[in-house]
């Protein structure tokens, strides 16, 4: 009492119930599952946003979601075997139940793409948030300009989403460029960080909308080149990755400076973060 | 609303009176020279006249452990809210810790209400007492020494009496009933003037810009070689989070029964002075150093958290210095480092 | 691992304090016993089977005999678990390590001291890889249950890295350093123990081992300021970590 009137949610930290429908091993570390919620709703997220998953007894971690948004209420996550409940997650099958809250974050601004080339960058897990753009993007072709797809990770064993890359490649209205840190012996494509593709490929600055999603160091130098390039700030998009551990701006853990990523983020305009010390 | 007076010796009946039906959670000695927020035995363990306690009133609010989701494992898993709505008095809370209140409700209520705080904060009663401070006390700096409307029933020290104030409905209605009120004289307001004058002058630490200066004054340090200093003293112990009456971090995580077929998923405060708090799956530490960490803390209270919500998130309460092992105080460290060039 | 999980108990150089504090777990023993297959606990049955798949080490390994016993339980078991303070640090008995083994032989046993092997106390983990450090003076009870259930689960536990301060300030507790002035290890020293010892009026002595990042120079200096030499904060650091504060001397 004495407490002004707030609309509270009910069930803001408890998982709904959704089932792995499709296990999908990507790499030694990396799996894709295709789920479902047991309610049948759809989950109803969009490009760039992220859900809690649940291990019940185990833990819950923040994950990307990888799918687009699409009419038959399955989504896609994708995710490396790293802590504890990344652990448990790769022990799923088919038929397993796990919880899942969200989706939560601010997706990626389609508006801000549409009519305008995309130019995509991911640097190795960074596919997998980029990938629910790609393919939204992808799905509605003609409302966009030119597509450009760089994407880079140190070895190739770590290339995830093989056959879709094919799939891309072979697009002729896709211009799709894959590139290996080091050199290696079952690679004879390119070869160089991720940011060594930029010089192949023509930028129209004026009606270019990057969007870059990758490890800290990838960023600071991928937003340098499309920054010479011309594309200006409010047009270069990045995802940001912290430990969002509630999702729902409460619990702290992934404040840099004032912003909460899993509020005002994920994704966010270069413009509105450049000052912030703690974002790259 | 002032309703009446109630004389000291009947203010164990006035307690039972208003608290009825409704667990009663009080200050009481804790051990000598201490006292804590407890639930209480008996309204005669009640403690009015001290200066803070280790814990914030909050903790009856938003517990330092809590359980969040009940859940039945195996191949068909149930899950459960698990809410708190026992009705319950909270009596002797200082106008700082109101405010806290306050701002728990903004930071906490924003974007997604959070059920478990809500429960128990809507099944409160809320009774403050007024208060004189100590050396760390400084609220009368970042404008918490008065809570007007911020509690159901307050009580103020006029003497051989206690000043009674209804600022809700559910204040009235508890105080309703009470044979033993007196008048309100004007000697009596005049006690409670004196009183608050007393409490304001009593403040000792100063911030050396005003208050609403500090955002911007702050954005000039964001370097963490700027907060060094201040911070070399710091043993990351996290305490000043962890007795922070606004301080809302928290971790999560899954307790599991030993049959193994059921699990609780709890909370626990948490702290950003915590080398861990920022530690992700892949290793990294985003806030590595403690003068970064420092940084980070007072950023959030007088800055961050200012801009997002309109008010700093800093009572001056003073119980993070006085639980500080290196004796760092707030003020201090915000006087120095905004002193600095930037 | 099997649906129970056979498991043994050994013990070292210590004072079995730890067999002990699994045998005070009262009310939850049996569900302990129910879940595991204890094949080998000295403290609590007389069989003894060479055959498990978890075991549960406490003491610090101080006589050549103690290693090569441990090695062979390595050997054997799948989870090696040090349990307590003086199979995760060496513990107290670690504080002969400063003297020379003769003159610790001589000490404790006078004349007869040539009949005994001693060598300087360590932590199981300074002879054979442990999975898992259960640390304390006694292991906590309740972190042991957590442990096992995580295990049971096929999750390996991990500690957080936070100060026993967390604890003690979660608990309410006056803190004993800023409140009362006295000193106390709590801010370097790993939680898990519930903050047992300043939350019955005592304070901490570090007996879990210390933090991988702990604010050592300022955590001294306000013992220092509380009245210590540099010597005697010294020598509370060495109470139960003489093992690894001679291991940092030794790479200063």
């Amino acid at each position: 009492m004495a407490v002004a009137p707030v609309e509270v949610t009910p069930g803001l930290y408890t998982p709904e119930l959704a089932t792995v429908l499709k296990v999908t091993p990507q790499t030694e570390t990396e799996t894709h599952f295709l789920l479902r919620l047991n309610q049948g709703r759809s989950l109803g997220h969009q490009p760039g946003q992220f859900v809690e998953v649940s291990v019940f007894g185990t833990g819950e971690a923040p994950i990307s979601i990888t799918s687009e948004p699409r009419p038959d209420d399955t989504f896609e996550l994708c995710l490396r075997r790293a802590g504890k409940v990344t652990g448990a997650l790769h022990r799923l099958r088919e038929g397993d139940v796990i919880g899942i809250r969200g989706p939560f974050g601010r997706p990626f601004d389609l508006e801000q793409f549409r009519g305008n080339d995309v130019l995509f960058v991911a640097g190795g897990l960074g596919l997998i948030p980029l990938r629910s753009l790609i393919r939204t993007v992808l799905a509605d072709r003609s409302s966009y300009g030119g597509v450009t797809i760089l994407y880079g990770t140190k070895q190739p064993s770590e290339l995830l989403y093989r056959d879709e890359l094919a799939e891309w490649e072979a697009r002729d209205d896709v211009d799709l460029r894959v590139t290996i840190d080091r050199r290696h012996p079952d690679w004879d494509g390119h070869v160089g960080v991720v940011t060594t593709l930029f010089p192949e490929i023509e930028i129209a600055a004026e009606r270019t909308v990057a969007a870059i999603v990758g490890p800290p160091v990838m960023f600071r130098f991928t937003i340098l080149e499309c920054t010479k390039a011309g594309i200006p700030d409010h047009n270069i998009v990045l995802s940001l990755e912290r430990h969002m551990k509630c999702g729902v701006g409460k619990c702290g853990h992934c404040q840099i400076n004032g912003r909460y990523v899993c509020l005002d983020g994920p994704t966010f305009r270069f413009s509105e973060i450049k000052r912030l010390s703690e974002a790259m | 609303m002032t309703v009446g007076c109630v004389p000291k010796g009947r203010l164990t009946d006035f307690v039972c009176h208003i608290c009825r039906g409704r667990q009663l959670i009080g200050v009481r000695q804790k051990e000598p020279g201490f006292v804590e927020f407890a639930e209480l035995d008996s309204p005669d363990e009640l403690v009015l006249d001290y200066v803070s306690t280790p814990l914030p009133p909050k903790a009856f609010i938003y517990p330092p452990i809590e359980t969040l989701v009940r859940m039945r494992l195996g191949t068909a898993p149930q899950v459960e809210t698990v809410l708190d709505e026992t009705p319950r008095a909270i009596v002797g809370v200082h106008p700082c810790d109101l405010h806290a209140l306050a701002q728990l409700d903004v930071i906490l209520g924003d974007h997604y209400g959070d059920p478990h705080y809500f429960a128990r904060r809507q099944s409160a009663l809320l009774v403050g007492v007024d208060c004189l401070p100590d050396e760390h006390c400084f609220c009368g700096q970042v404008g918490t020494a008065r809570a007007e409307g911020k509690c159901d029933v307050f009580l103020t020290d006029v003497g051989l009496a206690y000043l009674v104030e209804c600022w809700s409905d559910e204040g009235r209605e508890a105080v309703e009933g009470f044979g033993g009120l007196e008048e309100v004289t004007p000697a009596v307001l005049e006690a409670a003037r004196a009183r608050m004058e007393r409490k304001l002058a009593g403040i000792e630490p100063r911030l050396s810009a005003p208050v609403e200066m500090l955002p911007m004054l702050l954005d000039g340090h964001q370097k963490a070689s700027e907060w060094e200093d201040v911070a070399a003293k710091c043993v990351s112990c996290g305490a000043c989070n962890l007795v922070c009456p606004t301080c809302n971090c928290f971790d999560v995580y899954d307790e599991v029964a030993l049959s193994l077929t059921e699990a609780e998923r709890k909370r626990r405060w948490d702290g950003c002075m915590l080398r861990e708090f920022t530690l992700v799956a892949g290793g990294e530490v985003f806030r590595e150093g403690k003068p970064d960490r420092l940084r980070h803390r007072m950023q959030r209270k007088y800055n961050y958290l200012y801009v997002r919500y309109g008010s700093p998130f800093c009572t001056g309460c003073g119980r993070c210095a006085r639980s500080c092992p290196a004796g760092i105080h707030p003020v201090s460290a915000v006087n120095q480092v905004t002193a600095s060039e930037s | 691992m099997s649906a129970k999980p056979k498991v043994a108990f050994f013990s070292f150089t210590g004072c079995e304090g730890c067999q002990l504090a699994v045998l005070e777990l009262e009310p939850v023993l049996l569900d302990i016993l129910g879940a595991v297959d204890i094949v080998s606990f000295r403290e609590a049955m007389t069989e003894h089977s060479e055959d498990y798949e978890i075991a549960f080490v406490e003491g610090s390994i101080s006589t050549p005999h103690d290693v090569e016993e441990v090695q062979h339980i390595r050997q054997r078991a799948g989870l090696v678990v040090a349990i307590g303070a003086c199979a995760c640090s060496g513990g107290l008995n670690a504080l002969k390590n400063r003297r020379g083994m003769d003159d610790v032989l001589q000490t404790v046993y006078g004349s007869s001291g040539s009949w005994f092997e001693t060598i300087p106390a360590r932590p199981v983990s300074a002879v054979v890889p442990v999975d898992l450090e259960l640390p304390g003076c006694p292991m906590d009870g309740n972190e042991f249950v957590w442990a096992v259930k995580s295990l049971l689960r096929g999750e390996m536990p991990k500690l957080p890295q936070i100060p026993v301060c967390v604890e003690c300030r979660l608990k309410g507790n006056v803190c004993v350093l800023a409140h009362k002035g006295k000193h106390c290890q709590g801010p370097i020293t790993i939680a898990g123990c519930g903050a047992i010892c300043p939350s019955h009026g005592g304070h901490c002595v570090g007996c879990r081992g210390y933090l991988a990042h702990p604010e050592r120079d300022a955590h001294m200096e306000i013992l220092q300021e509380h009245g210590l030499t540099v010597d005697e904060v010294r020598a509370q650091y060495s109470l139960f970590n003489t093992y690894s504060e001679m291991a940092r001397e030794a790479a200063s």
